[in-house]
């Protein structure tokens, strides 16, 4: 007897067909079960489950948690313009380049491995993570990274679609997952000239580099990286340093490396690149996996307003003081945690529970902590976050470490903004002057970044 | 307190049913079994449970589709059949039992190219058989969304389920 295979019902209704597999599936016959030892096996690990904490937070971690997912969902935002301050290239003598930037515009999909170290905004240990990354053109892009404080491993998924300006970032280990809708965020960045994503910003910095539009690169010259020969190339900017090295054959980039002191010294390291290999469309689902915790975001482009509210936020919760730098440091990182402190309070009072060392905090006192306080956090981080997008021609000087808020007459920002004849200089009482570049030059200790 | 012991005896047979008709295998099915109790464990923490069926039913159905998701990922390394021990033979004619375990496994690979949660309305709709309203609590949306998620999935999964000559001459 012939059996009829799917590919031989093409005279078929869709619908039926359909039908037919969905009744097929659901008229499958199961072996009589459960088995003893499966069902003794899964009562034995429900009991361990229900009876032992799963985890040993407290209440610090919990506020610390809230804090580094915004800290985290801020930094996924800016690795996607990180390098956007970058013009790069003379555009002349290198080979590669014009290559490059034709086979990145050809580029379908590609893997890497991401290792990240640094000193991380809890201080010392040192942060160290690794994890993977994953491109899908023309706008999908998924990384998967583990972080070690020293302290304890988090890992964190962030996926992002430029194209349909959406984002979301999950944490496994506690099934929280932050939606993004970043349409404003594009628009914005579209109207700056910004590129919305890693790989169109090095698309970008490679055109521009081939085509001789850009300044500022350092070319390192030929070197052996992971075994095969690369010619690569430097830029650097206020916040961030960028080293990129390409194949001289396929023009493709073989190794990303970049660095900043706006993120707490992270040195991200992008290597291992696979190009156009098969990859998963559901690597790449915007939807939350089900049981998550997930709450909304709507992320928009940072200005000097926001700028102005998280340098008073910091002070106030600083005693007083401006932190020694404007970043994700330790320092600012604790001002923030001030800051949902008073909250953290109202909710322990609300739940009854005060969680020790030890205890597992209730996961509806976290997930409104998530809903209620990361607004909080993340509202502020706009104004770090509006450090990263002045570009070295905007010329940005931060004087403010130690100065108490309210000094009189101190200066502790100024940046001269994109196309303006004059500069803005932020004073210590949070006051805002426009002053000539030869009036900034006067400005005390003006000469130092 | 809990009595694990019970729940897990009470709605045992009712999560290796769900679990061992998606994944098609004994040894994916013990897996969901286990992760399914220990997911229902943590969801009972956080909050009381009122329809321990419902919930236990949906949690086997989003494990198992996880599962499968996985093993499509690496379907083009290892080809994961179905387990024979897993399956009881009802059909009489065993043309018909074999057109029928293909239909079943070619839907269970098109079923982890979906979003979750069509995916899991599509099961608990046309496999399970509950209604928009039982879903909708139990996935906590409208039963509107229930409809355009299903709409959505059994959209994408005609798609998915045509084969590419036939979805050519369709074109034409």
């Amino acid at each position: 007897m012939r059996i009829r295979h799917v590919e031989d019902r093409q005279d078929e209704p869709i619908d039926d067909l359909l039908d037919r597999a969905t009744e097929a599936l659901r008229r499958t016959p199961v072996a009589p079960g459960p088995p003893p030892d499966v069902v003794a096996r899964a009562v034995d690990a429900a009991l361990k489950a229900y009876i032992v904490p799963i985890n040993t937070n407290n209440r610090t971690k919990n506020m610390k948690r809230i804090i580094k997912i915004a800290v985290a969902a801020s930094i996924f935002v800016a690795v996607g313009f990180f390098v956007s301050w970058i013009t790069m290239g003379s555009g002349s003598s290198n080979i590669a380049f014009a290559a490059v930037a034709e086979a990145l515009d050809n580029l379908r999909s590609a893997t890497y491995d991401i290792a990240l170290d640094g000193k991380g905004y809890d201080g010392p240990p040192p942060v160290t993570g690794s994890g993977k990354g994953f491109f899908r053109a023309p706008s999908l892009q998924r990384t998967e990274c583990s972080t070690d404080s020293g302290k304890g491993k988090s890992t964190m998924i962030t996926i992002f679609d430029s194209q349909a300006g959406k984002a979301i970032v999950f944490m496994p280990s506690r099934k929280i997952a932050m939606s993004m809708d970043m349409k404003r965020w594009n628009e914005d960045m579209r109207k700056k000239g910004t590129p919305p994503d890693l790989f169109e910003t090095v698309r970008r910095l490679v055109r521009e580099g081939s085509s001789g539009a850009g300044e500022k690169v350092e070319r390192l010259g030929k070197k052996e990286i992971d075994g095969h020969p690369a010619v690569g190339f430097r830029t650097r900017t206020n916040v961030a340093d960028m080293t990129l090295w390409a194949d001289p054959e396929t023009a493709r980039p073989i190794r990303i490396e970049m660095a900043g002191e706006m993120f707490a010294d992270v040195r991200m390291v992008m290597s291992n690149f696979r190009y156009d290999v098969a990859l998963d469309p559901s690597l790449f689902s915007l939807e939350p996996p089900a049981g998550y915790s997930t709450q909304s975001m709507n992320m928009a482009m940072p200005v000097e307003e926001d700028l102005l509210r998280t340098l008073r936020t910091v002070a106030e919760h600083n005693k007083g003081a401006f932190p020694a730098k404007l970043g994700m440091t330790k320092e600012v990182m604790e001002s923030l945690m001030e800051l949902v402190k008073p909250g953290m309070d109202k909710l322990e009072a609300k739940y009854g529970v005060k969680p020790k060392p030890g205890e597992h905090p209730p996961a509806a006192m976290l997930a409104e902590a998530m809903k209620t306080l990361m607004p909080l956090v993340q509202k502020e981080m706009q104004g770090i976050m509006f450090c990263t997008t002045l570009k070295p021609e905007n010329d940005p000087h931060y004087q403010g470490g130690g100065v108490k808020l309210g000094t009189p007459d101190r200066p502790i920002f100024w940046y001269k903004p994109t196309g303006a004849a004059k500069y803005r200089v932020i004073f210590a009482d949070l006051s805002v002057k426009e002053m000539t570049a030869d009036e900034v030059k006067k400005l005390p200790a003006a000469g130092t970044k | 307190m809990t009595d694990w012991k019970t729940i897990v005896e009470q709605y045992g047979g009712l999560v290796w049913a769900t679990a061992c008709r998606l994944v098609g295998n004994c040894a994916d099915a013990s897996d969901c079994f286990q992760e399914t109790f220990l997911e229902a464990v943590k969801i009972s923490r956080r909050e009381p449970v009122r329809d321990w069926s419902g919930l236990l039913r949906h949690l086997a159905t989003a494990r198992a589709l996880d599962l499968l998701r996985v093993r499509c990922r690496r379907r083009d390394r290892i080809e994961v059949m179905a387990d024979p021990d897993a399956l009881v033979s009802r059909e009489a004619d065993p043309g018909q039992e074999a057109e029928a375990a293909e239909l079943a496994e070619r839907l269970r690979a098109v079923l982890a190219q979906l979003p979750q949660d069509q995916a899991a309305v599509f099961c608990l709709s046309c496999l399970d058989k509950l209604s928009y309203r039982e879903i909708g609590e139990r996935l906590g949306v409208t039963t509107n969304a229930v409809g355009v998620l299903l709409h959505r999935a059994r959209g994408r999964l005609r798609e998915l389920l045509t084969p590419v000559d036939a979805r050519a001459v369709g074109e034409k």
